[in-house]
C-alpha cells in the first residue's frame, strides 16, 4: 500500500475515514495472513503528525507486529524530512516498522544495503520520495549494477512518479524516467501517485502503484471515489497481483444545476432530488454548476447541507468550481490543495530573494524550512523545549545545504 | 600604422573590373586563395571583398611565352625574361561585399578607387560584427583556409523561426556543425530544440556530445527506445496518436483515410485498437480493413491475437507512455532541448515519430499564437536530418505533411526547422526560398551548388567554384539577417568541449536514503 496521508484531512471526519482506512487494510491483511506489508512513501501527512494520528497508527503497527507480519517502508514526499527526525524513525525504534533505505557510499556510489524479510527471505530496497523529486539526484548515484547482480528474489520500492508511466491527469507533475530504477526486480512498489495502476515495460515487469488507500483531496474524492491496496502472492515464479478496495464510507456526487434558479428553488429541488435517495454513512459531494443569480452567498450551503445530513450523510462537502456568476466571471478550474496554494505563492514571490549557492530549488527550499518551522508544539512540549528544537532543526537543514558556510553558527540562535 | 608596413601589408592593386568584378593584380611573392577576405582602405572607410576566381596574366604575347616555355622543355635552355616579375603575374577577381565606415557598414554603392592598393583583412577589419542578443554560434570567420579570431554570431530567434539548412557532401562536417549550434544553444534560454536523431550521434551515448554540456542536466532530454540510467524510454501509449499523425508520412488511399476517420469521430482515442480488432465495420470494405491493420501493424507493431490487443516492441503501447507527447512539447515551451534517438526505428516509424512531436509542439504554440500568449515563450526549432524525406519535393506531391506545413507557416507561430541534407535540389524552391539561412558546406555536385545558390539570402553567383573548393569544416552562411555571406570556419566539437573543461560537476548530496 501506498499514501495514506494519515492525518492528511482538516475535517475530523475524513481524518478519521482516512485513519480507519488504514485499520480496515490492516485487518485484511490480517486476515488474509500476508507475509509482510509494503508502504512505498506518506504514511503520514507529514513527518511530524499529531498524538492521535501517531496513537492510532502505533496500535495497528503493533497489532502487526503480534501477528507476525513485516512492515516495510520508504518515507514519501509528505512524511519526510530533511533532518530525518521523523515519526518513522520514532516508529522504526519502538520495532514497529522497519524503513528499506539504508546505505552506504561505496566508491562514489551509492549501495542499498536492503532489507531481508525473515519469514520469505526477500530483500526489499528501497528510496524514499522527496518533494521536488529531489530524490532523481541519489538515483544519478545508485550503484545500480550491484542490486542488479543477482536473481535473488527482490523488491524494490519507491516514492516518485514515473515519466513514462504516468497518467494523463498528472502529465505536468515532476517525475523521473524509469532507466533510473534498477533493473530485475520482481516486484516494485511505487508510491506518489495517488491513482492506481499496474505496469510492465522493457525489463521492467510488475510494477505497481496501488494508488492512496483513501482520496487526500476534494478532487481525489471525485475521481476516485475510494481506495485500496495490493495484496501479491508470489508462488513458483509467479506473481499474482488482487487489489482490494478498502471503503469506510460511499462517495456521492450530488450534482446540482443552479442555471437560472433562485435560492429558495434550489433548494427546492435539491429536496426533492434528494427525496428517494439515501445516504446513510456517506461522504456526499455537491457538485454546483451553472449561472448563478447574484453572488455565492446567495446560496444557503448551511441548510443544503442540514438537507443532506437529515438523509444520513456522515459529512458534506461542496465543490463550487462550476459555479459561474452573472457579475463575475467563472471560478478558475484549480486544485485548492493546501500544497499547490502554497507553491504558487512561493513561486511568485522567489525572485525577490537570492539564495547564493542553495543546491536545492528555492520553492523546495522554501517548502522545507516552512514545514520546520511549522511544526507544532507537542502536548506537554516545554515551551523552551519546543522553540530549541524548531531552531536546532532550521540550523541543521540550514548547514546541510551548506547555507551557514562562513558564519558563526553559535551566534545563530 | 607606418609607409613600410603599408607596403609590407599590400597584396595588390586594383587595375579594372566592374560591379561584378574588380580585377586586381597579385604582388610577387603573395600567394592568395579562393574566398579569401581582403580590403581596400579610403579616406572614411574600407571595402571588404572576396576573391571568386585567380587566373594568369602576362604583358608577353602568347607565342613567345609558349616559344620560351619549349626552349626550356625540350632545350633546356637557361632563358629568361628579363624582369619576369613585372612581365608575367596573377590576376585576381574580387566581388566587393561591404564597405565600412566609423558609425555603419552596408553594401556597397560604389566602386573603390582605381589603382587602390590591397590588403589582406585582419582582425580588427571585422571587429564591427558585434555578438546579438539572442545569440546563435556558427564559428569563427574565415578567410581562404585562413582562420580569424572572430566568432561568427546573428540573432538566433531571427535566424530559428526563419528555417536553417545546412548542407553539404558527405564527411564535410554536417554532424560537428549541428552538435556546434546545438551545444552552444544549450547555453541560451531562448530557444527549445527538438533533434530527431537518427544515427544517435549528438547525445553521446558513447562518446562526448551535447550531455556533456554544463547545463544538460537541466536543459537537456533524451529519449530512446534503449535507455541509459536517467534517460527516457520512448514509449506513446497509442490512444495519443491521432490520424492527422500519418499525413504524408504513411501513404493511404482515400477509402483507408475515411476508414481511420469513421473510426476516429466515432471511438475517439480508441481508434487504433477499435481497426485491430474490428471483423467488419459497415461500409467499409473488408480489403480496407485488412490492409489498415497490416499497416498498423508494419507501423505500430499493433496486432489482436486470442482476445488480446499484442504489441510487438516497445515503441508503442496502450498502457505506457501516455504522456510523452505532452511531456515532449512541454519540454520544447520551457526552452529545453529534446533529443529523439531514433536510430533503431525503420525510416517510416522515424519520420512518424518526428511527425508526432513536431505536430505537437506546432499545434501548441498556434493555440497559443490565438490567445496572444506566444511572444514570451522561446522559440522552437526542429533538427531533421535527410530533409528531403520530408520536404522533398516527390513526398510533398503525395500530400502535405506537417514539416511542410511549418516550412510554410512556422515562422508566423515561432516554430522552425533547421533542415539537413545532401540533396538541397530535391526540396521545392518555395521551400529553400523559406530557409532563410543557409550554411553551405562542401558540395562538389554542380546541380546541388546551383539550388543553393539560386535560393541563397544574398547573391553567391560567384561562389560555385569556391563552394565545391569548400574543405571539411569550411562553409559559407548566408542569410537575411546578415548583410553579407560569410565564410565559415567552424570548430570541432571535441575542441569546444577541451575549452570548457573547467566545468566541474556539483557533488551529489544524496537524499531518501539513510547514511550513517
Amino acid at each position: 500500500m501506498a499514501d495514506l496521508h494519515l492525518g492528511g484531512w482538516r475535517e475530523d471526519t475524513l481524518r478519521e475515514i482516512g485513519i480507519k482506512s488504514f485499520e480496515k487494510a490492516v485487518d485484511i491483511s490480517i486476515n488474509e495472513n500476508v507475509d509482510f506489508i509494503l508502504i512505498s512513501g506518506d504514511l503520514f501527512d507529514s513527518s511530524n503528525p499529531t498524538i492521535e494520528v501517531m496513537a492510532s497508527a502505533a496500535k495497528k503497527l503493533y497489532q502487526l507486529k503480534e501477528n507476525n507480519i513485516g512492515v516495510y517502508v520508504i518515507e514519501g514526499s509528505h512524511d519526510f524530512s530533511p533532518t530525518g527526525r521523523t515519526i518513522l524513525k520514532v516508529f522504526q525504534e519502538a520495532g514497529l516498522l522497519k524503513k528499506v533505505t539504508s546505505a552506504d557510499e561505496v566508491e562514489g556510489k551509492l549501495r542499498l544495503r536492503g532489507v531481508k524479510d525473515p519469514k520469505t527471505g526477500t530483500l526489499i530496497y528501497g528510496v524514499s520520495g522527496i518533494r521536488g523529486s529531489l530524490e532523481k539526484a541519489t538515483y544519478d548515484v545508485l550503484d545500480r549494477s550491484f542490486l542488479e547482480q543477482n536473481d535473488d528474489k527482490k523488491i524494490f520500492m519507491f516514492h516518485s512518479a514515473i515519466q513514462e508511466l504516468k497518467p494523463s491527469s498528472l502529465a505536468h507533475i515532476e517525475a523521473m524516467p524509469i532507466s533510473y530504477l534498477p533493473k530485475g526486480f520482481f516486484y516494485y512498489a511505487g508510491g506518489h501517485i495517488h491513482e492506481k495502476g499496474e505496469f510492465e515495460l522493457d525489463n521492467y515487469k510488475n510494477i505497481v502503484f496501488p494508488g492512496a488507500l483513501f482520496a487526500n483531496n476534494i478532487d481525489e474524492l471525485l475521481i476516485f471515489k475510494g481506495g485500496g491496496f495490493y495484496i501479491v502472492e508470489f508462488d513458483n515464479g509467479v506473481i499474482s497481483k488482487k487489489y482490494v478496495p478498502v471503503k469506510i464510507a460511499p462517495v456521492i456526487v450530488l450534482e446540482i444545476n443552479v442555471d437560472g434558479l433562485t435560492s429558495f428553488s434550489i433548494e427546492e429541488n435539491i429536496k426533492n432530488d434528494i427525496s428517494k435517495k439515501d445516504f446513510t454513512n456517506s461522504i456526499v459531494i455537491t457538485k454546483f454548476k451553472g449561472k448563478l443569480e447574484g453572488n455565492i452567498s446567495s446560496l444557503n450551503f448551511k441548510k443544503i447541507n442540514e438537507l443532506i445530513e437529515n438523509k444520513g450523510a456522515r459529512l458534506v462537502k461542496r465543490d463550487t468550481r462550476g459555479l459561474v456568476f452573472k457579475e463575475f466571471k467563472e471560478i478558475k478550474n484549480v486544485s485548492f490543495t493546501k500544497d499547490k496554494l502554497e507553491e504558487d505563492i512561493i513561486s511568485r514571490h522567489k525572485d525577490q530573494v537570492s539564495l547564493k549557492g542553495c543546491p536545492t530549488e528555492t520553492i523546495y527550499f522554501v517548502k522545507n524550512l516552512m514545514e520546520i518551522l511549522s511544526k507544532e508544539k507537542k502536548e506537554g512540549e516545554k515551551k523552551d523545549d519546543y522553540n530549541n528544537n524548531i531552531i536546532r532543526d532550521s540550523i541543521e537543514y540550514l548547514r546541510k545545504l551548506k547555507l551557514l558556510d562562513g558564519l558563526d553558527e553559535n551566534n545563530l540562535s | 600604422m607606418g609607409l613600410g608596413e603599408d607596403i609590407m601589408d599590400i597584396v595588390g592593386k586594383i587595375v579594372s573590373g566592374d560591379f561584378s568584378g574588380l580585377i586586381i593584380r597579385q604582388k610577387t611573392g603573395v600567394d592568395l586563395e579562393l574566398g579569401e577576405l581582403l580590403v581596400t582602405r579610403e579616406d572614411g572607410g574600407y571595402f571588404i571583398m572576396q576573391i571568386f576566381d585567380i587566373s594568369y596574366g602576362s604583358q608577353i604575347p602568347e607565342r613567345i611565352r609558349s616559344l620560351a616555355a619549349g626552349l626550356k622543355l625540350e632545350e633546356e635552355s637557361n632563358l629568361s625574361f628579363l624582369a619576369s616579375e613585372i612581365s608575367n603575374f596573377i590576376l585576381v577577381s574580387l566581388k566587393p561585399i561591404l564597405f565600412v565606415n566609423p558609425t555603419r557598414y552596408h553594401l556597397p554603392k560604389r566602386l573603390p578607387k582605381f589603382f587602390s592598393a590591397i590588403e589582406r583583412i585582419k582582425e580588427e577589419d571585422l571587429k564591427f560584427l558585434e555578438k546579438p542578443d539572442r545569440p546563435i554560434y556558427f564559428g569563427k570567420i574565415r578567410s581562404g583556409s585562413r582562420v580569424l579570431d572572430i566568432d561568427v554570431f546573428l540573432r538566433g530567434d531571427d535566424v530559428i523561426t526563419h528555417h536553417l539548412l545546412i548542407s553539404a557532401s558527405t564527411g564535410k562536417g554536417k554532424s560537428n556543425l549541428v552538435k556546434v549550434l546545438t551545444y552552444n544553444l544549450l547555453s541560451e534560454s531562448y530557444a527549445g530544440l527538438l533533434i530527431i536523431d537518427p544515427h544517435d550521434e549528438y547525445y553521446g551515448r558513447t562518446k562526448k556530445g551535447l550531455k556533456d554540456h554544463p547545463n544538460a542536466k537541466n536543459k537537456l532530454i533524451y529519449y530512446t527506445t534503449s535507455p541509459t540510467p536517467g534517460s527516457n524510454t520512448l514509449v506513446f501509449d497509442i490512444k495519443t496518436i491521432k490520424p492527422w499523425h500519418l499525413n504524408g508520412i504513411v501513404t493511404l488511399t482515400d477509402a483507408q483515410l475515411e476508414c481511420i476517420y469513421l473510426f476516429y469521430y466515432r471511438d475517439k482515442d480508441k481508434w487504433i485498437e477499435n481497426i485491430v480488432m474490428s471483423e467488419r465495420e459497415e461500409g467499409v470494405s473488408a480489403q480496407t480493413l485488412d490492409v489498415l491493420k497490416r499497416k498498423f501493424n508494419n507501423i505500430f507493431g499493433i496486432s489482436y491475437d486470442g482476445g488480446n490487443i499484442n504489441f510487438r516492441g516497445n515503441l508503442f503501447s496502450n498502457n505506457n507512455g501516455i504522456t510523452t507527447i505532452q511531456n515532449v512539447v512541454d519540454y520544447l515551451q520551457s526552452g529545453k532541448t529534446v533529443i529523439i534517438d531514433t536510430s533503431k526505428l525503420g525510416g517510416e516509424v522515424e519520420l512518424l515519430i518526428g511527425s508526432i512531436f513536431s505536430e505537437g509542439i506546432f499545434s501548441r504554440y498556434k493555440d497559443l499564437s490565438s490567445k496572444g500568449l506566444l511572444l514570451d515563450k522561446p522559440c522552437i526549432s526542429i533538427i531533421i536530418e535527410e530533409a528531403p524525406r520530408v520536404l522533398g519535393k516527390e513526398v510533398l506531391d503525395k500530400g502535405p505533411n506537417i514539416f511542410g506545413t511549418i516550412a510554410r507557416e512556422g515562422r508566423k507561430f515561432r516554430v522552425g526547422l533547421v533542415a539537413i541534407t545532401q540533396l538541397p535540389s530535391l526540396i521545392p524552391k518555395e521551400i529553400l526560398a523559406n530557409m532563410n539561412t543557409k550554411i553551405i558546406m562542401g558540395t562538389e555536385m554542380a546541380n546541388e551548388r546551383n539550388a543553393l545558390i539560386e535560393s541563397a539570402p544574398q547573391d553567391i553567383s560567384e561562389e560555385s567554384r569556391n563552394i565545391a573548393c569548400l574543405d571539411i569544416g569550411e562553409a559559407l552562411l548566408t542569410s537575411t539577417f546578415s548583410k553579407l555571406a560569410i565564410p565559415l570556419k567552424v570548430p570541432l566539437f571535441e575542441n569546444i568541449l577541451l575549452s570548457k573543461s573547467s566545468f566541474t560537476k556539483e557533488k551529489t548530496i544524496p537524499r531518501g536514503v539513510d547514511l550513517d
